[in-house]
């Protein structure tokens, strides 16, 4: 009748194998009646249905249904499933067929090869259209194991888009970035940039790491009457670390000298200087000039207006005050009109007739006044105004510890181990953040207070924090031009106490370090004004503060033009705290003593730069 | 910069006022007094036992009438 072909095997009609190309597999005796039925199948389509049918109850064997089934089957998977249906229970059965038929294989390759296809397809109008990837994407690789590549391939563009925004939310909520000055994070971003938000408040000014700070020097000197400049060469202010008023010297042109001349004017001659537009206002009081063959030189001096409460202005004055009135107050007394007095020192009342003083102008009865607690007289530069505040406004020993400018604070979580150098905030911020000075692990419980003013270390399980200094200005190396240090030789650094006491109706006690015994003492210190444990805590503060082991640093740094704030420290007043990048990167805080600003001449170039010197403590 | 008054002044001898507690009235005309700060101190000078005195240049300079103690202060 003729021969089966399969793709690899021949048999004869009576299912003899008669040498065909390939091995046969697993040709068991019997295929010759599937054989038979199949080519009736062939033969007759019609009727296949019915002779498979037939075939059940002869043949118990599952490959007959399996070999018969597979040509047939155009739409593949119904097939398929038919078979697995009907055979669930017999492996042994099911597999013979798949062995048997190498086309099987063949279709199944046929089909993978059509889906690669598809595949490809979609690959190619994932990058035509790409607003649809995302739906045919998913569509795909739901279905096709096989596009598991490309899918992957995929995944960084929209991950770059998508996870990053959804991963920053939870992140940001441990996150606390100290304010520091804007900068583009790449500069290839055109992002609409509204200006600098303003610092928050009590932020230290962090003064940027730049390779050139440019600046545009300008000087000048006006008279404040009537706005005539007289054309300054050169000028230096100053404010000295005790000192109730700034001094200013300046050159000037000796045809300029009658603009200025005290000598001449019959009320002193007020000038205006600006220095990078910082202004102050000075009383012109003395001068000193020479003619010369060829050249004049002309140089001016004076004070700040608080010159006018000196003895060379005001009329001194005894007095003793009849009652009992705070310390602000007696300071605001002693004003004369037009003249305010802020007062920032611990305050308390002064009883009847201790605040008493012989021949003093108002200005140093009111030194006298802030000396008795430790506090010195800051003038304003331009206005009739004085600020009283402590030499030291935080102990040293308080400052806590230097963080870098640019530290991340994280949230405390308890449990969590942190690392030396770790900082963070406490989960109901107080303004404040810690360093770890020791790393390990935190408690389980949130410390029980987190101190906003001891700098002194405190342990958290197996982590030992300090408060973070909050300085006025975290300055990098960058920044100064110059430090020359000077250390005070001392080598008693242990003081931990002293004895304060008030004279007649006053108080008299030991005020100590906290912590210590208190044993190590300096000389005992008395003042009359001490009548109030108030004053005698904040003059004993003082006073092992000052006794302190401490290095005298002189900084010398530019002077950016004015207004202070952002990046920009200004002008340093005296009290202020510095962060201080050493020069091995190393950090450490001091405190503002003096400040000096120089406008230096060199032929007609002008430099501005600022000299402070700076108290240390460590 | 540096007020070089205050570092003149901060380098020359001073003697503060002192406030002292009688313990003792001798017969040379001297006091033997107990500091504030627990130290010994004979001056010259008369008084009464545990009388409070103002301590200057080695002598008894006045009474010492309403001062009040405090208690240690922590700073």
């Amino acid at each position: 009748m003729g021969t089966l072909y399969d793709s690899k095997n021949i048999y004869d009609w009576d299912g003899t194998y008669d040498g065909g190309p390939g091995v046969p597999i697993g040709a068991p005796s019997h295929t010759h009646q599937l054989r038979v039925r199949y080519e009736k199948g062939q033969q007759h389509e019609g009727a296949l249905t019915a002779v498979t049918h037939q075939a059940q109850p002869e043949q118990s064997d599952l490959r007959l249904r399996g070999d018969a089934g597979v040509p047939f089957d155009r739409p593949m998977h119904a097939p398929w499933s038919a078979i697995t249906a009907l055979q669930a229970d017999e492996r042994l059965a099911w597999r013979p067929p798949l062995d048997h038929e190498s086309s099987t294989s063949a279709r199944w390759s046929a089909t993978v090869a059509r889906d690669r296809a598809v595949r490809i397809g979609v690959d190619r109008t994932a990058e035509s259209h790409a607003s649809d990837v995302r739906a045919r994407w998913s569509g795909v690789g739901a279905v096709q194991r096989e596009t598991l590549l490309p899918w992957r391939r995929g995944l960084p563009r929209g991950r770059a888009v998508r996870l990053r925004s959804l991963e920053a939310q939870p992140h940001n909520l441990f996150l606390r970035l100290p304010w520091r000055p804007g900068a583009p994070f790449r500069s290839g971003y055109g992002i609409p940039y509204g200006g600098e938000p303003d610092p928050p408040p009590g932020s230290a000014i962090i003064v940027p790491p730049l390779e050139v700070y440019s600046m545009t020097p300008v000087l000048s000197i006006l008279r404040v009457s009537d706005a005539v400049d007289v054309l300054a060469i050169d000028c230096s202010v100053s404010l000295s670390s005790d000192a109730w008023a700034w001094s200013f010297q300046a050159s000037i042109p000796w045809k300029c000298l009658p603009l200025v001349n005290p000598n001449t004017h019959s009320s002193p001659v007020e000038v205006q200087v600006t220095i990078n537009g910082y202004v102050w206002k000075f009383v012109v009081e003395a001068f000193a000039d020479e003619r010369k063959f060829g050249g004049t030189n002309c140089r001016i001096s004076g004070r700040s207006l608080s010159a006018y409460l000196s003895a060379d202005y005001a009329p001194l004055v005894s007095d003793s005050n009849a009652i009992a009135a705070d310390a602000s107050q007696l300071a605001d007394d002693l004003m004369p009109t037009g003249w305010t007095v802020t007062w920032t020192s611990p305050d308390w009342l002064v009883a009847a007739n201790l605040f008493t003083y012989a021949d003093l102008a108002p200005i140093s009865a009111l030194a006298q006044l802030a000396a008795s607690i430790g506090s010195i007289v800051v003038p304003d530069p331009v206005d009739q105004a004085l600020t009283i505040q402590p030499t030291y406004p935080v102990s040293p020993w308080n400052w806590g510890a230097p963080a870098p400018a640019d530290a991340v604070a994280h949230t405390w979580l308890a449990s969590h181990t942190y690392a030396e150098g770790d900082i963070v905030t406490p989960p109901t911020p107080n303004g404040r953040s810690y360093i770890a000075l020791e790393g390990g692990n935190s408690d389980t419980l949130e410390p029980g207070s987190w101190p906003t003013d001891s700098g002194e270390s405190f342990t958290d399980g197996g982590v030992t924090w300090q408060l973070v200094a909050a300085p006025y200005a975290k300055i990098p190396k960058a920044f100064w031009t110059s430090i020359s240090g000077q250390w005070e030789g001392n080598f008693v650094a242990g003081y931990n106490g002293v004895y304060v006491s008030g004279q007649n109706s006053g108080v008299s006690g030991r005020v100590k370090r906290a912590g210590t015994d208190g044993a190590a003492l300096l000389p005992s210190v008395s003042d009359a004004l001490i009548c109030h444990v108030d004053a005698a805590r904040e003059r004993g503060r003082h006073e092992l503060a000052k006794a302190d082991r401490r290095k005298t640093e002189t900084l010398r740094l530019p002077l950016l033009p004015a207004p202070a704030g952002i990046g920009n420290p200004g002008v340093l007043q005296r009290g202020q705290l510095l962060q201080l990048e050493e020069i091995d990167g190393t950090l450490w805080l001091g405190q503002v003593l003096s400040v000096q600003i120089d406008a230096t001449r060199s032929s007609t170039a002008l430099s501005v730069r600022q000299t402070a010197s700076v108290e240390r403590h460590a | 910069m540096i007020n070089f008054w205050r570092r003149l002044t901060g380098i020359l001898p001073t003697d503060p006022l002192r406030l002292g507690t009688i313990d003792t009235v001798n017969a040379d005309n001297t006091v033997t007094c107990t500091l504030s700060n627990g130290g010994k101190l004979t001056v010259r000078g008369t008084g009464t036992v545990g009388d409070q005195v103002w301590i200057r240049d080695g002598k008894v300079q006045d009474t010492a009438s309403g001062v009040t103690t405090f208690a240690d202060q922590d700073v």
